[in-house]
């Protein structure tokens, strides 16, 4: 049972923050020059390309 | 505007396959790899689409991203057989601190972009208007043809060493009483250096200021014409409208004309607001 609530948690925390970078993304980051914004995207696969290193190395 | 599809389209699948990639292997780092090509596809689609980029530049950044993958799943096999167990601490400490920068890189890129710094904006608006010139009658059978009239000017100058987005993305314009201080429903058309609002808005990029140039957005608006003697619109359906509203929104979120009034104060949507007498 505790796992299963675990899981739960963990799926709204992730459906929040998808909200979050969205809602940021819709209402900030589109009035951003195109320049930062295609900078931000390759960052951004930076930082999840990384992430995934991190996680592998835990083996998560 | 390809990939805004292309990003829609992709998004599906992509979700499909993280849910049967995590469904099958419960393994959270395999999902990150995933959504970290699924942002580098994104990317060279955006920055192919948006910077309008000549078929040299189209074919080097496709041979680039192909170069880069296979080199990148080279050494990520090597890496996955070299090794060794007692390293992966320092590697993951690592790991951290490349994350850490990238995060940080991102946020000063916020935040340095957000800055109005370095931009002069000038706004200059006609004081008053013919209303002749906006609201004309035409006789039963006369060609529907009326001149657009300039409005307003707005320019800005950037010094910045980045490009700037102009504060004032989409123009609206609407008939105004004064007595009521209401707008109509009905909307004027607008043109911004001569091209329809709508279209310059529905087409990204947005209006922006390279560094150290100049732009300036010229604003004008075409009013409306009722025809006699069997018009559609009467003539009396204008009389009480004295003026017209002139409004700038940084976005291009649709705001109805009527709703105009009572949103002029919100700075975070209006950029520009003036209401402009008819003579």
């Amino acid at each position: 049972m505790a796992f299963r609530l675990e899981q739960i948690l963990y799926t709204l925390g992730g459906l929040f923050a998808a909200a979050a970078i969205i809602y940021f993304a819709w209402e900030y980051l589109v009035l951003l020059p195109r320049i930062i914004k295609a900078a931000l995207l390759v960052l951004l696969m930076g930082v999840f390309f990384f992430l995934g290193r991190h996680f592998q190395e835990r083996d998560v | 505007m390809f990939w805004q599809p292309l990003f829609w389209g992709l998004l599906i699948p992509c979700l499909i396959v993280l849910g049967i990639l995590y469904g099958t292997t419960r393994k959270v780092y395999k999902l990150f790899y995933v959504l970290s090509l699924f942002v580098y596809v994104i990317s060279v689609a955006y920055i192919i689409d948006v910077f309008d980029l000549g078929r040299n530049w189209i074919l080097g950044l496709l041979v680039f991203s192909a170069v880069l993958m296979i080199l990148i799943a080279a050494w990520l096999s090597r890496k996955g057989k070299e090794r060794p167990k007692r390293k992966a601490a320092s590697s993951t400490k690592r790991h951290l601190w490349i994350l850490l920068v990238l995060l940080a890189v991102m946020l000063i890129l916020i935040v340095v972009s957000s800055l109005d710094v370095g931009v002069t904006r000038e706004v200059s608006v006609v004081s008053s208007l013919q209303r002749s010139s906006l609201i004309v009658p035409l006789s039963n059978g006369e060609p529907y043809q009326l001149s657009p009239v300039p409005v307003a000017n707005y320019s800005y100058a950037n010094s910045f060493f980045l490009p700037v987005v102009a504060q004032d993305q989409y123009f609206l314009a609407c008939w105004y009483d004064t007595k009521t201080q209401t707008a109509s429903t009905e909307q004027l058309q607008t043109l911004v250096n001569g091209q329809y609002n709508e279209y310059r808005v529905a087409n990204e990029p947005l209006a922006e200021v390279p560094p150290g140039a100049f732009l300036k957005l010229a604003v004008t608006v075409t009013g409306t014409s009722y025809a006699q003697p069997k018009g559609t619109v009467p003539a009396s359906a204008y009389d009480r409208y004295d003026a017209i509203v002139l409004a700038s929104l940084r976005d291009r979120s649709y705001v109805d004309c009527s709703n105009l009034p009572a949103m002029k104060d919100d700075t975070s949507k209006v950029s520009s607001y003036a209401i402009i007498p008819l003579k």
